[in-house]
């Protein structure tokens, strides 16, 4: 049995006792914080957290401090998944051998970046789905490598201007597409896979839920506004959000147990790609004219896509 | 030979001399405090038709420049101390199949994820053993901004005399000095490149593993009509797995003779006072910056002290050190870590009276630390 919190409106959700504190060192405008604390807020249940390294991981646990209201483990940039996955197994050992009196299970939730996922940690977080431990795995999707110096990731998108793949005369930045992790967390036969965003929080407090209800490994990939690398205003984290989902560059949906696909949200009017791209500065250099055509691929893989979900959802596939 | 005034970074000359040098392919990952070596050549390899990638681990990004070096393109890696963790598995396959690569170490505190921004030099044993086995690591260490420059170049020209990784620590004080360095000219460093030896006979009559005692064996570049094997496992002559024994035997031996028996193209110190010295102070690194200032502070108090510092950590300068702790009373090893060189200084000298100045919590050591020990000893 587990406890999800009733959380009715935003009011209601700011007052909402907190097991992450604000008192961290990310940057202003950072969306991993709220992030977090959306997932945290969605249990009343105890919390065994994991995180990767990143920034999440040092902005939030720097001696004598702690931004974590629960228990927290922090080991390498590539095991945050299979730490939790141990805690797991050593909790399902104890429970069968009887030595344990709760009532209720723990939660347990690994947070890593999309360097940590995508790259370093994608064997790791692989086994662990695989061998169907009941975790949580939360992706903090910035598309970058944020904490050492803003590197490109495999989730970085095509024309990104990024340190190690820079724009600039030979150059028009990331050459690689962004890699669908969702598509591979689901052929895993996960079963819940969503992809969730801060500014639409009633969405992902929902699909958290599930998620913390679901018995299995669940992967949940949070768009993550970088007001550092993505180079836009701090106070602008929530629209830049918006316009990510509204412009469907980051759809949100839904896979269960890898074979039925949902859409959650679907924007009112979609907004063009182009104003997405052209509120951040690590794609200012699209707007050049020798690149301008990469602007117009970008809408045509992010409608394609969306034709795609749209048709999986039609099919109930 | 003509020198060059540039302004620039410990990093970011790694990064450029690697280019001079020729080398036209790096792998590798994010880590601090190493990675502007691979944001600078980012930007420089692509413009001179070189290949930078950025692979999704640690392993992958050594694994990747292996398998440019088996091409036989000069190539690099530029990583810390956890990363050489990660890549110490290809780190053995590259010793073990012979394919010359540059590893630029920025050493930051350990172990584990340790002290990311913060300096050390505790990576000095692993760069000596970083995987299992018999061979012989080469590691250079770069004492100053210049150094960032010339030992990456000699690196690459000792990788493919000696056909192995190099090693050049950096530690993240050097990595991430800002400052004038007087480097050669692009010229002189290309004028200076040896490349690695090739076979030009016939195919059937190449053996790439058949080599003196004494030598490195002989890679040809692929592509070019010439066919062998590689493999992590003990080879024939032409590179295929055997469990012969007198073969196993040979292929281990060589590894160690042909560093062992060629130290002398290695070895590589600078003396700073050492003539008339009383008292011995061996540091290497940013550390030797710190022990250089000391040295005149102690000097004008009157008190004789000198500097040795290997260039080229493994092999040591054993010899040299032999001679200065036969004639020197008394000796002293600063560094940031707990005496890992010490160790080897130990063994070097045939002494144990071998004084420390050693810091681990990733603050540099100053002059006055250093003055105020030697003046305690």
């Amino acid at each position: 049995m587990s406890e999800m919190k009733n959380i009715k409106n935003l009011k209601e959700f700011s007052t909402s006792a907190d097991r992450f504190e604000g008192a961290n060192l990310l940057c202003p405008g950072c969306a991993h914080s709220i992030i977090v604390r959306e997932v945290l807020n969605a249990t009343n249940d105890d919390l065994i957290l994991s995180a990767a390294t990143g920034c999440l991981e040092v902005c939030t646990a720097v001696y004598p401090y702690t931004s974590w209201d629960a228990s927290w483990i922090h080991i390498g940039f590539e095991n945050a998944s299979t730490a939790i996955a141990g805690a797991e197994a050593m909790h399902k050992a104890l429970k069968r051998k009887g030595r344990l009196k709760q009532e209720r299970d723990p939660k347990f939730v690994a947070f890593g970046g999309d360097g940590a996922t995508y790259d370093i940690g994608f064997q790791w977080l692989s086994g662990c789905f695989e061998r169907g431990h009941n975790m949580m795995y939360v992706c903090l999707d910035n598309e970058v490598y944020a904490n050492t110096g803003g590197q490109r990731s495999s989730s970085t998108p095509i024309g990104a201007s990024a340190t190690t793949s820079p724009a600039g005369r030979v150059s028009y930045g990331e050459k690689m597409n962004k890699k669908d992790m969702l598509a591979i967390m689901a052929a895993h036969g996960a079963p819940y896979v969503a992809q969730v965003a801060p500014n639409k929080w009633k969405d992902m407090i929902k699909k958290i839920q599930t998620g913390f209800a679901a018995n299995g490994p669940v992967y949940i990939n949070a768009m993550s506004a970088c007001t550092t690398e993505w180079k836009f205003l701090p106070e602008d984290t929530i629209a830049i959000s918006d316009m990510a989902t509204d412009s469907l560059v980051f759809p949100l949906y839904e896979i269960i147990d890898g074979t039925k696909l949902n859409i959650t949200y679907r924007p009112k009017t979609v907004v063009p790609v182009e104003e997405y791209l052209a509120a951040q500065g690590r794609f200012k250099h699209l707007f050049k004219d020798e690149y301008k055509y990469l602007i117009k691929e970008w809408q045509e893989r992010v409608d394609a896509k969306w034709d795609y979900l749209q048709r999986r959802e039609e099919a109930s596939v | 030979m003509a020198l060059r005034e540039i302004i620039s970074t410990g990093n970011d000359l790694a990064a450029i001399a690697a280019v001079d040098a020729g080398c036209r392919f790096f792998g590798g990952y994010p880590i601090t405090p190493s990675s502007e070596v691979m944001h600078t050549i980012s930007d420089l390899l692509p413009a001179v038709g070189g290949t930078a990638i950025q692979m999704e681990d640690e392993i992958a990004g050594v694994a990747a420049a292996i398998g440019a070096g088996m091409a036989g393109v000069r190539t690099m890696t530029a990583t810390s101390g956890p990363g050489i963790s990660l890549k110490a598995e290809n780190l053995g396959l590259a010793q073990m199949a012979e394919v010359p690569l540059v590893v630029v170490d920025v050493m930051r505190g350990g172990p584990s994820t340790g002290l990311p921004t913060r300096v050390s030099q505790g990576d000095i044993r692993q760069s000596k053993n970083p995987s299992h086995g018999d061979y012989k690591s080469i590691t250079l260490c770069a004492g100053n901004l210049a150094e960032c420059y010339t030992e990456v170049v000699r690196a690459f020209n000792l990788a493919d005399r000696f056909m192995q990784p190099v090693f050049v620590l950096l530690d993240e004080t050097i990595g991430h000095m800002h400052g004038k360095a007087m480097i050669p000219t692009e010229e002189d460093v290309k004028a200076g490149i040896v490349p690695r030896k090739t076979f030009e006979g016939p195919a059937e009559e190449y053996f790439p593993y058949e080599c003196a005692p004494d030598q490195p064996a002989v890679l040809n570049p692929m592509f070019k009509g010439y066919r062998y094997h590689f493999t992590g496992l003990h080879h024939d002559k032409k590179g295929f797995p055997t469990e012969e024994i007198e073969t196993c035997r040979k292929l281990i031996q060589r590894l160690e003779d042909k560093v062992e028996m060629h130290k002398d193209e290695l070895e590589s110190y600078e003396e700073f006072h050492v003539e008339d010295a009383e008292i011995l102070i061996v540091a290497y690194g940013s550390v030797s910056l710190a022990a250089k200032e000391a040295i005149r502070h102690l000097r004008e108090a009157g008190i004789k002290a000198g500097l040795f510092r290997p260039i080229t950590i493994w092999p040591s300068p054993a010899e040299r050190m032999y001679e200065l702790g036969k004639k020197i009373p008394k000796v002293l090893c600063v560094e940031l870590n707990i005496g890992q060189y010490r160790e080897e200084v130990q063994r070097a000298m045939s002494r144990l009276d071998i004084e420390g100045l050693f810091k681990v919590n990733g603050r540099p050591i100053s002059p006055y630390e250093i003055v105020n020990k030697v003046k305690e000893l």
